[in-house]
């Protein structure tokens, strides 16, 4: 133990014995009970007996002895670890050292006159030893941190960059481990010089070379890297002060540089203010709390009030809806007039004369006035709001005149939204070269070359069925845009009809149909196919039915006129069979004179959607005396054929009947092209009927 | 029995009370030193509901999700290893034992295949985004994308439900209702939580309301969808021969039973829906002005896309998202659906793309431009995954992707995050993540910071325990914050 107290410096201890270090913190409680309770042994010293008193005296003793030597010790090994120094280590160390011997002492002497004296003097003595060590894990004003009040410091722009943008950071973020007491791998950030030493690997800054600083290196190591600094668990740097650091080393990490000799357009210059102006904004506000009642008698159904915080008494505001707005909306928040920092009043009738009510609030940053009858006329007013920084004027009338000249008193304007408004590019431009400092958003610049394509029209007929005599209508929602179209199943080119009425429909036809308009690509050709329904039963039941996850409306889904989406095998208008579909069908008792009995289904082979491989339409005037009337039989199907609609016609002229039966067989097995899989079955998706 | 068990009790004396207090009070110690904040107390209950815990700058959120899961190969995670080695099957070394699904577990092989589509990095941070994504890439400098999500289910409607409310089983709140019960309304016209859907050309898989449901939250910090049709709120227009007075003295007599009702009963959800049928009186009048279009100039139609103004279309669910987030609604959730490339990925997945790409990257200009991107947060990104292999048979031009939970992209932009980034990586072969894994907890604790609430602080007891958006697991990924 002697050697390791003198010579602790020229000592390199093994891992495994660190570990023995680390155990200090915990025994440490040992001595400190022990030496304790010796006086509660001597106030109760009469009701224990003189024979089990002094066992247990001695007893007590001798376990403080060892406690004392054991805690020593391993403290010892670890202040070898060097991660502490300085004076309170020192004090720790010696005031410890007084300590075992005391408690020597007061073993031996236990029999004694003095002994009594001595606990007491170990008593008193734990104490300081015990401050000392708490001041080195805890920082030395740990203890008085409660009673100190946090002053405001003024901030002395002249001071150099480093005492004052980085030192405070170092403050913050490293000086708990690294300080005048503790310096864990050697390295402590007390000061500049003292940072410029280094640490136990060496320099952390390299003024040759100062973009290879250790310093700067640790702090780009990712999160979870064991040498990434601050450590994981510990306060990270922000994003600023990580730029900070980086450009301040790089411009030679010197503690001479002020920020007068910058250029005030120089990263680190900003960098600086940045850091500055956020410490700023950290800053607690400093107004008074609104009281609650205020708050909610301004909250009503078009006007929101809220605090932004619990802990603060900031507060926003929203208004909402320009057919119900009042004047008196804006108004009346005059009365929080000092709490509101943030207000939006987008899509308002707010004009230019509002902004001396605008400017009534004291401590606003952010106002949001897009979308509002304002011209900008008045909105130099502002520049008295020493707090405003960030203005959107985007989608209103906004002039240049109005800005360049109103922009003029701002003092701490960031930001400005102003896309949409009167002013054009040259404006745009000469209003950013007028107010540099003020960053400006006119909106996202397009590509003014690139042609895009229009949306297709839009069939506005709900049904594709139609009943004779019928006529359909086009739609496209977009403004100035032309409909051309046929109805002879020819392409739709720019010498087609253009669709200006309703057109009447009489037989069964493909109509294709393209938008047109000036500055677009005209749209994709749309196709829709029109059919007349034709009789409906007066009775349908599936004799075998669809997959329950496809039911659809069940028969009636059959003649509704309603289509199906091939792309979409859950569409609700599909019935999806992956056994063969039997659906008998009935015409009442008076039997009708048909010919041509149509079924639609859908294709699409990445969803196994296949064509049925056989339909039969059997007809009778019983259920069970039906024959066989035509037969459809399908071929392979091949790759590529596309995913659509299709229609099989089946010839039922031979003879009216009550009764028809339609047999529809799947696809089986799906081609290989489809899915390899052996235990794979084609679905059949069946949209509509129709007898004619 | 009973003579021993009473014998038992009696046998019990001082000093078996103090040995069991003294383990008692140890166990309580030793508790308390391995779990630091045992005893601190609970601060939830004195936290107000409605008001963010902290400043932060995000207020809404706008979440794109692209429902059937986008492949993040040829999307944001370029791996060419995979083009080199076409066909070649997946080493279990990589695989590793993860589960498949009932579509791929009987394959014998898991051929390999890389993206069908060219990859090119973007932006200041170099962001790699595929081909089919033109104008996403142009907003690079402007969104996050994280290429390490991973999740715990590998089927759709668990993972969405895990995704949405943090459990896989349903019933929970929706993230939009828990914001809406964290937060509050910043617009007393319009619900808090507002869901859009649209259906692209490709393999689709459903949506439930479930999905926005409030579960055990009250009924008004529910989601409210919007329909493409001329109502878009269904049953928000009076009937046809009610007029708007009439309407009104309806609501006020019904006010006054429900108040007689609550008196009697005390039952809170009266109060909601008394709440609720304000509400929509209000909404009545704030809703056309919101869907009317008519106004927006020409550049923002050209921004989004023409088919922005054909209502149900992802390009108008994204116009109309920004409309009702610019009017205070806290979360607006958009469902994109048909992206289940099981099959014929190269011909589907262009067409799901190019319905998505130009407006999800308008949203993102047009927040920009209003100034309000940077108190907006935007997530665009599916439920999982999909395989490095392919499903079923591998052609040179055709080929499938199953579901893959274990790494996914997805990106997010706005309020308070880290842009112009790509956060977290995956092996060569893109089927493990190799550095800072985000789970879908802790993408929620993250999307609840970055509104300012603590995702551990916001809480709800029901059934006798308190319940967060995050179970009992998550942790805010600093990396993606800016």
């Amino acid at each position: 133990m002697g050697i390791m107290l003198f010579y602790e410096d020229q000592i390199a201890l093994p891992e495994i014995v660190k570990v023995l270090g680390r155990t200090h913190p915990m025994i440490l409680h040992f001595p400190i009970v022990l030496v304790l309770l010796l006086p509660i042994l001597e106030l109760s010293k009469n009701e224990i007996g003189d024979k089990a008193f002094s066992s247990i005296k001695s007893t007590l003793t001798l376990l403080l002895v060892l406690s004392t030597v054991i805690t020593a010790f391993v403290g010892l090994i670890l202040a070898n670890e060097g991660d502490h120094g300085g004076d309170h280590l020192s004090l720790h160390k010696w005031s410890g050292l007084a300590f075992v011997i005391l408690a020597y002492l007061i073993h031996k002497f236990q029999h004694q006159n003095f002994y009594r004296p001595l606990v007491t003097l170990a008593a008193c003595l734990v104490l300081v030893v015990g401050h000392f060590g708490a001041s080195l894990t805890h920082g030395s004003d740990f203890l008085t941190g409660p009673l100190k009040t946090d002053t405001q410091e003024e901030i002395n722009l002249e001071a150099s960059i480093y005492e004052l943008a980085i030192q405070p950071i170092i403050d913050n973020k490293c000086k708990s481990c690294h300080n005048d007491n503790k310096h864990k791998g050697g390295l402590n950030m007390a000061s500049y010089e003292k940072l410029l030493l280094g640490g136990k690997n060496g320099f952390v800054i390299s003024t040759e070379n100062s973009e290879e600083s250790e310093f700067l290196k640790r702090v780009h190591l990712p999160l979870n890297d064991d040498d990434h600094m601050p450590p994981n668990e510990k306060s990270q740097l922000t994003e600023n002060e990580i730029k900070l650091f980086t450009s301040w080393v790089k411009a030679g990490a010197t503690n001479q540089l002020y920020l007068a000799d910058l250029n005030t357009e120089d990263e680190l210059a900003t960098l600086v203010k940045n850091q500055l102006y956020l410490n700023k904004q950290n800053n607690h506000f400093d107004f008074d709390f609104m009281s609650n009642e205020v708050v909610d008698e301004l909250n009503n159904a078009f006007r929101t009030v809220r605090q932004i915080t619990p802990e603060e008494p900031a507060l926003e505001a929203t208004i909402i809806v320009r057919s119900v707005y009042e004047a008196s909306q804006l108004s009346e928040l005059t009365r929080i007039g000092e709490q509101l920092v943030s207000i939006t009043l987008s899509g308002l009738p707010i004009e230019d004369s509002d902004f001396s009510t605008i400017s009534q609030f004291r401590n606003l940053r952010k106002l949001n006035l897009n979308g509002t009858d304002i011209t900008g006329a008045e909105i130099g007013l502002l520049a008295d709001l020493d707090e405003l920084q960030s203005v959107s004027v985007s989608s209103t009338n906004t002039t240049f005149e109005n800005l360049k000249e109103g922009l003029a008193d701002f003092k701490n304007l960031k930001e400005l939204f102003a896309w949409n408004t009167s002013m054009n590019k040259s404006e745009e431009d000469s209003l950013r070269w007028a107010y540099p400092g003020i960053k400006m958003n006119f909106g996202f610049v397009q590509e003014l070359d690139e042609l895009l394509t229009l949306s297709p029209p839009i069939l506005a007929n709900e049904k594709q069925v139609l009943e004779p005599g019928e006529s359909i209508d086009f739609l496209h929602k977009m403004k100035g845009v032309k409909i051309r179209y046929t109805i002879d199943s020819s392409a739709v080119d720019s010498t087609s009809a253009i669709f200006s009425k309703s057109i009447p429909i009489n037989e069964p036809v493909l109509v294709k149909a393209k938008a047109f308009k000036e500055g677009w690509k005209g749209s994709k050709e749309v196709s829709f196919k029109l059919l007349f329904g034709g009789v409906v039963p007066v009775n349908s039941s599936f004799l075998t039915y669809p997959n329950r996850k496809y039911p659809a409306a069940g028969t009636h889904s059959l003649f509704d006129g309603l289509l199906g989406n091939p792309h979409v095998s859950d569409y609700p208008t599909w019935l999806g069979y992956s056994e063969d579909a039997e659906i008998l069908l009935d015409f009442g008792e008076r039997p009708q004179d048909l010919n041509t009995f149509k079924l639609s289904y859908g294709t699409s082979g990445y969803r196994w959607m296949l064509p049925p491989s056989r339909v039969e339409i059997w007809g009778g005037n019983t259920p069970e005396g039906l024959t066989l009337m035509d037969t459809w039989k399908g071929s392979t199907y091949t790759k590529g054929t596309p995913t659509q609609t299709e229609y099989i016609e089946l010839d039922i002229s031979a003879q009216p009947y009550r009764y028809y039966k339609l047999i529809a067989k799947t696809y089986g097995k799906p081609p290989e092209w489809v899915t390899k899989s052996p235990d794979a079955k084609a679905w059949l998706f069946i949209d509509e009927l129709f007898f004619y | 029995m009973e003579k021993e068990l009473e014998e038992h009790k009696l046998n019990g004396n001082r000093r078996h009370f103090f040995g069991k207090l003294a383990g008692g009070i140890g166990g309580v110690a030793l508790g308390s030193l391995m779990v630091p904040d045992l005893f601190k107390g609970s601060a939830t209950d004195a936290l107000p509901v409605g008001l963010k815990h902290f400043a932060s700058k995000a207020k809404r959120v706008i979440y794109l999700f692209q429902n059937g899961a986008p492949s993040q190969f040829e999307s944001f995670d370029y791996k060419p290893m995979l083009n080199e080695r076409f066909g070649e099957d997946l080493p279990d070394s990589i695989r590793n034992g993860q589960r498949l699904t009932g579509m791929t577990a009987g394959q014998e092989k898991f051929p390999l295949v890389g993206s069908a589509f060219g990859f090119k990095q973007y932006g200041q941070g170099g962001t790699w985004v595929s081909d089919l994504f033109p104008n996403i890439a142009k907003i690079t400098d402007d969104i996050c994308v994280v290429k390490s999500i991973h999740t715990e289910a590998i089927n759709h409607d668990p993972a969405l439900t895990f995704l949405q409310t943090g459990a896989q089983v349903g019933n929970r709140p929706s993230m939009g209702s828990w914001m809406s019960y964290g937060l509050g309304s910043e617009n007393k016209n319009l619900p808090a939580f507002c869901v859009l859907l649209s259906r692209g050309r490709g393999n689709g898989q459903g949506v439930y309301s479930k999905l926005w449901t409030n579960g055990f939250l009250d009924s008004i910090h529910q989601g409210v969808q919007f329909t493409a049709g001329d109502d878009p709120i269904l049953y928000l227009n009076n009937p046809e021969g009610v007029s708007k007075s009439h309407r009104r003295e309806m609501l006020d007599y019904l006010a006054e039973l429900n108040s007689k009702a609550f008196d009697e009963f005390g039952d809170p959800e009266i109060n909601a829906r008394v709440q609720q049928y304000e509400m929509a009186y209000r909404m009545q009048t704030a809703v056309p002005e919101i869907m009317d279009v008519s106004k927006e100039p020409d550049s923002i139609i050209k921004m989004y896309g023409s088919d922005c103004l054909v209502p149900g279309t992802y390009a108008a669910n994204c116009l109309l998202a920004r409309k009702l987030s610019e009017s205070g609604v806290r979360f607006v959730q958009l469902y994109h659906q048909g992206w289940d490339q099981h099959g014929g990925l190269p011909s589907e997945m262009p067409l799901q793309a190019e319905d998505v790409d130009r407006a999800s990257a308008a949203l993102i200009q047009d927040l920009k431009q209003r100034g309000l991107l940077d108190e907006t947060l935007v997530v665009w990104g599916g439920e999982f995954g999909r395989t490095n292999y392919c499903q079923g048979k591998l052609e040179k031009n055709n080929y499938g992707r199953d579901h893959h939970p274990r790494a996914y992209s997805i990106w997010m932009a706005g309020g308070g995050v880290k842009s112009g980034t790509s956060y977290g990586e995956t092996d060569e072969f893109g089927y493990n993540i190799v550095k800072d894994p985000v789970h879908i907890h802790d993408l929620q604790a993250t999307m609840l910071h970055l509104m300012g609430l603590d995702h551990e602080k916001l809480t709800y007891k029901y059934l006798g325990r308190r319940f967060r958006l995050t179970d009992v697991h998550g942790k805010v990924v600093p990396g993606l914050l800016a």
